[in-house]
């Protein structure tokens, strides 16, 4: 059955997808980015997938690009064209590529065949390699021939391919550039003999209002990653304090604060680890500057004690945990969403704390913001829990306004005047529950303001203080800060969920993170089979909003729960929050993202048993 | 006097007048005789004689008993988590340079559990002070030994005597590249007070050993008062490999300044590197209409 899911899906699978295949250092990823710039360039919407070994040199890597004309949600899925730049890349991808689909590889110097080629796919031999080597002595421009050649078989123009070269390769010199682009040139002169009766590849969907306001091409859109959005998203959210510690699949955001920050009056420091990061964050918060770091899953287990300290002593602070699969070092260049129970309960004792997760490319930049908002305003560490396939993945997007992307900057400096009459000592009272559990937080440099804070439990004052009632009081107050932001929430759930499919469905889909792209295909793939889905993705898991969630989950008769984990963590979750109904865990642990047609099968298989 | 670029402590403004028990803040609660008070007194004598403004002085601090020390001074304080006072310190004078920071942290704090910290910070010449209290034991859990504990000193957690060899705090911050490094002994709070205000006035990473005994499970006290010597005119402060001899292989125990040196600091570095650091010159972080053309600027290379 699942067979035949497969093949609808495909039948009815929007825009057209290439796979790169080959190995690293071939130019797998050149060759990818290449394409999905050009295909903005050229007015299409474009999304995209990646994976590569953890090495730097050798292992096989690809890059998928999907395309259409209208929006896409997500790049995973079969393939209508693959591109190999080696015989390993034939045998690892070809069974990615749609039945009938297309499979171009570099030609055999002897004229050979590939071992075990699969029959129901037109495969062309294609001499990128041996065009490469004799007409520019360089093999490893090959990539630009295929690329040349792809472009022609698209009957796309070339010289956005160009531009890109000159801007990828202009630092280098003018001569890698003009190899690069008599590589592409050769490749679509060769693609007319050797392409033909291929036909134009590419078909897409008709144009509709969808792409309205965005279907200016060049100028209104933009190739962005999950990475670089939420890098935006921050400073436009008022970061100006940076710290973190390479790590995959975090360090470009290192590198892109490092980069950017000082334009702004902000400051980047790589640390000697993560610990080091958040405290020093916290330390940049303490002095009222908004501040962040990023790490992945082993990062964070490392940042555990300052979550608490941040928690303790109420400060504001943003953490990305990029995740990757584990435990332990794990797979650093697969992706999992293997994090959430962390982020959400790591740590001793009782530390309440803000767990927000962006669904897409798009999101990253706008979750990257209000995670500074919602950590100023709740003085309390703020986890944004992205994916490696969120943050690696390209996608064409509209271009925001830059003023329409700043926000105002609540970080402390409340006016103290006259708070610290009455006061102990000349102290000020900086844990005085205003009544929704947050409280006044004069910033140093205010005379009126001065106080101690802590890791200890501690009185009004910051003063330690292990009391039985104070503990209790504090604990509470703690609490409370979180559950003013779960009524605000639940008051208004659009802010921090996302909703797709048909209202009345009997089937819903629940889950969190990147795996809303594929959720949302498939509930759409399912429409078209007679099936009605609707689906409902949290962004805010920690505080859950309960009776949001608990309103979605009523009405339906079996809720589907894809997970890339493999305990099912947001299922149990839900469960440990009381969430009733019938509740079926679906997890995916290869260190892949899910595909549409897998979370199709699955909702065809409920919908017959029910 | 050399024509050392120095760090200007914030002031007071005139008018105002700050007595030493202005600058106190809740009662300490070391025990009777603890060093540590030693090393109280000589910061308040330095705080008043340059009336300081104490909302322009934080106090960082980690685990143990030197932890609860930003409590004991009117200023803003954090007392954080074990071992991390530095990376804390670093934050907050990275974020706001206009504060003075001083990082406080015992034997335990600084060369056990937040050791790797400590050569970053040196190396990152970040403008801060950091007064190590060395009292050779862990006081606050008890009397366990420390990395700087003696070898073959009894204590419950080394029954048989402590196996390790202990470490060398001056040394090892001079080799990492301290730009100020000094020891003092909290019996000698004079000495120490110009120590401290030495320290708040060199401009990068200070680093200031204090001897400071536990009366209470590691009394070193006279002992201590018997080696204690201070430096005098014949020690160069600007010759390296003096204070590296100083550290290692003086007779007793030397106070004073072993050695200083100016450099650039951390934010001179990032301020004269980065593309465009007007702003971060200026110190002005947001600017509404210049944010969003910097950001739309931004937007434009992804096109």
């Amino acid at each position: 059955m699942a067979e035949a899911v497969k093949a609808l899906t495909i039948a009815r699978r929007r825009g057209m997808t290439i796979r790169v295949a080959g190995e690293s250092g071939e130019g797998v990823i050149t060759a990818g980015e290449m394409l999905t710039w050009a295909l903005a360039r050229a007015g299409l919407w474009v999304t995209t997938f990646r994976t590569y070994p953890a090495e730097i040199k050798g292992g096989p890597c690809m890059f998928q690009v999907r395309f259409d004309r209208k929006p896409l949600d997500s790049p995973t899925g079969p393939a209508d064209v693959l591109i190999a730049f080696n015989d390993e890349a034939i045998a690892l991808h070809q069974h990615a590529v749609r039945p009938g689909g297309v499979i171009l590889y570099d030609r055999h110097d002897d004229g050979s065949e590939p071992a075990g080629l699969r029959p129901d796919v037109t495969a062309r031999a294609v001499p990128f390699g041996k065009v490469a080597l004799e007409s520019l002595q360089n093999r490893l421009a090959k990539n630009m021939v295929a690329l040349g050649a792809t472009y022609a078989a698209m009957d796309l123009p070339l010289d956005s391919a160009k531009e890109f070269v000159a801007r990828r390769f202009g630092s280098k010199g003018e001569s890698v550039v003009s190899v690069n682009v008599r590589a592409l040139e050769l490749g679509y002169e060769l693609a007319r003999e050797q392409l033909a009766g291929l036909g134009r590849l590419a078909e897409l969907s008709e144009e509709d209002d969808t792409t309205a306001g965005a279907s200016d091409g060049a100028t209104g859109r933009m190739v962005i990653s999950g990475n670089q959005a939420l890098s935006i998203g921050a400073i436009a959210g008022g970061c100006r304090y940076y710290a973190g510690y390479p790590i995959t699949p975090a360090s470009d955001i290192l590198e892109f604060m490092a980069a950017q920050l000082p334009a702004f009056g902000g400051v980047t420091v790589q640390t000697e680890d993560e610990m080091a990061a958040l405290a020093s964050a916290l330390g940049a918060s303490f002095g009222g500057v908004p501040s962040m770091t990023a790490t992945s899953g082993p990062g964070l287990s490392l940042m555990v004690e300052l979550i608490g300290l941040g928690v303790m002593s109420e400060l504001p602070v943003v953490i990305v945990d990029v995740q990757r699969a584990g435990p332990s070092t794990g797979m650093p260049t697969k992706t999992e969403q293997g994090d959430l129970n962390l982020a959400v309960y790591g740590g001793h004792g009782d530390a309440p704390r803000i767990v927000v997760a962006p669904v897409s490319v798009a999101d990253c930049l706008d979750v990257g913001r209000r995670a500074f908002q919602l950590a100023g305003r709740y003085q309390t560490p703020v986890i944004v829990l992205s994916e490696l396939v969120l943050a690696q993945r390209t996608e064409s997007l509209p271009v925001p306004r830059g003023a329409d992307l700043v926000l105002d900057v609540e970080w402390g400096g409340a006016d103290a005047d006259g708070k610290a009459n009455g006061r102990l000592d000349g102290y000020y009272p900086r844990y005085v529950d205003a009544g929704d559990g947050v409280s006044m937080r004069p910033l140093p440099g205010d005379p009126a303001g001065l106080h101690v804070i802590t890791g200890l439990e501690h009185d009004e004052y910051g003063h330690p203080n292990y009391e039985p009632e104070m503990h209790r009081r504090m604990s509470d107050k703690r609490r409370r800060k979180l559950e003013a932001l779960q009524r605000e929430v639940e008051a208004n759930p659009g802010t921090w969920v996302e909703r797709f499919g048909r209202e009345g469905a009997r089937i819903g889909l629940l889950g969190w993170g990147a795996t809303y792209g594929a959720a949302k295909e498939a509930a759409e793939l399912a429409e078209q089979l007679g099936i009605a889905v609707r689906g409902l993705w949290i962004k805010m898991l920690s505080p859950l909003p309960t009776r949001t969630v608990e309103a979605f989950v009523r009405d339906l008769d079996v809720v589907i729960v894809p997970e890339v984990n493999a305990s099912g963590q947001l299922a149990r979750y839900l469960e440990a929050n009381g969430i009733r109904g019938n509740i079926v865990s679906m997890v995916k642990y290869e260190g892949l993202p899910f595909s549409a047609d897998e979370i199709l099968a699955r909702i065809v298989e409920v919908a017959k048993g029910s | 006097m050399s024509m050392v670029k120095t760090s200007a402590l914030p002031r007071l403004q005139d008018g105002v007048a700050m007595t030493p028990a202005d600058y106190k803040g809740i009662k300490p609660i070391w025990c009777p005789g603890c060093g540590d008070y030693g090393i109280l007194n000589a910061l308040i004598q330095v705080l008043t004689r340059n009336q300081v403004d104490p909302a322009r002085l934080a106090i960082v601090s980690g685990i143990g008993c030197s932890g609860r020390f930003p409590a004991f001074v009117k200023s803003y304080g954090f007392h954080g988590v074990h071992g991390r006072v530095l990376p804390v310190a670093t934050g907050l004078k990275l974020a706001r340079p206009d504060l003075t920071v001083v990082a406080v942290g015992g034997d335990g704090d600084g060369l056990a559990i937040g050791m790797g910290h400590l050569p970053h910070a040196i190396r990152r010449n970040v403008d801060i002070t950091y007064l190590l209290f060395d009292n050779h034991i862990y006081g606050l859990t008890k009397g366990q030994p420390s990395p700087t504990t003696e070898v073959g000193h009894k204590t419950h957690a080394s029954p048989y005597g402590v196996s390790e060899y202990p470490i060398n705090p001056l040394a090892m911050a001079l080799v990492a590249g301290a730009t100020f490094v000094a020891r003092g002994f909290s019996s000698h709070t004079r000495h120490l007070a110009d120590l401290i205000e030495a320290a708040l006035a060199h401009r990068g990473f200070s680093f200031v050993q204090i001897m400071t005994p536990c009366v209470t499970f590691y009394d070193t006290y006279k002992q201590w008062k018997q080696q204690a010597w201070e430096l005098g005119e014949d020690h160069d402060p600007s010759d390296f490999q003096a204070a590296l001899r100083l550290a290692t292989e003086a007779e007793g125990m030397p106070i004073g300044i072993f050695y200083r040196v100016e450099r650039p600091t951390l934010m001179d570095r990032l301020v004269a590197g980065a593309k465009d650091a007007a702003r971060l010159q200026s110190g002005t972080r947001y600017d509404r209409e210049a944010d969003a053309r910097q950001i739309d600027a931004l937007l434009q290379r992804y096109r």
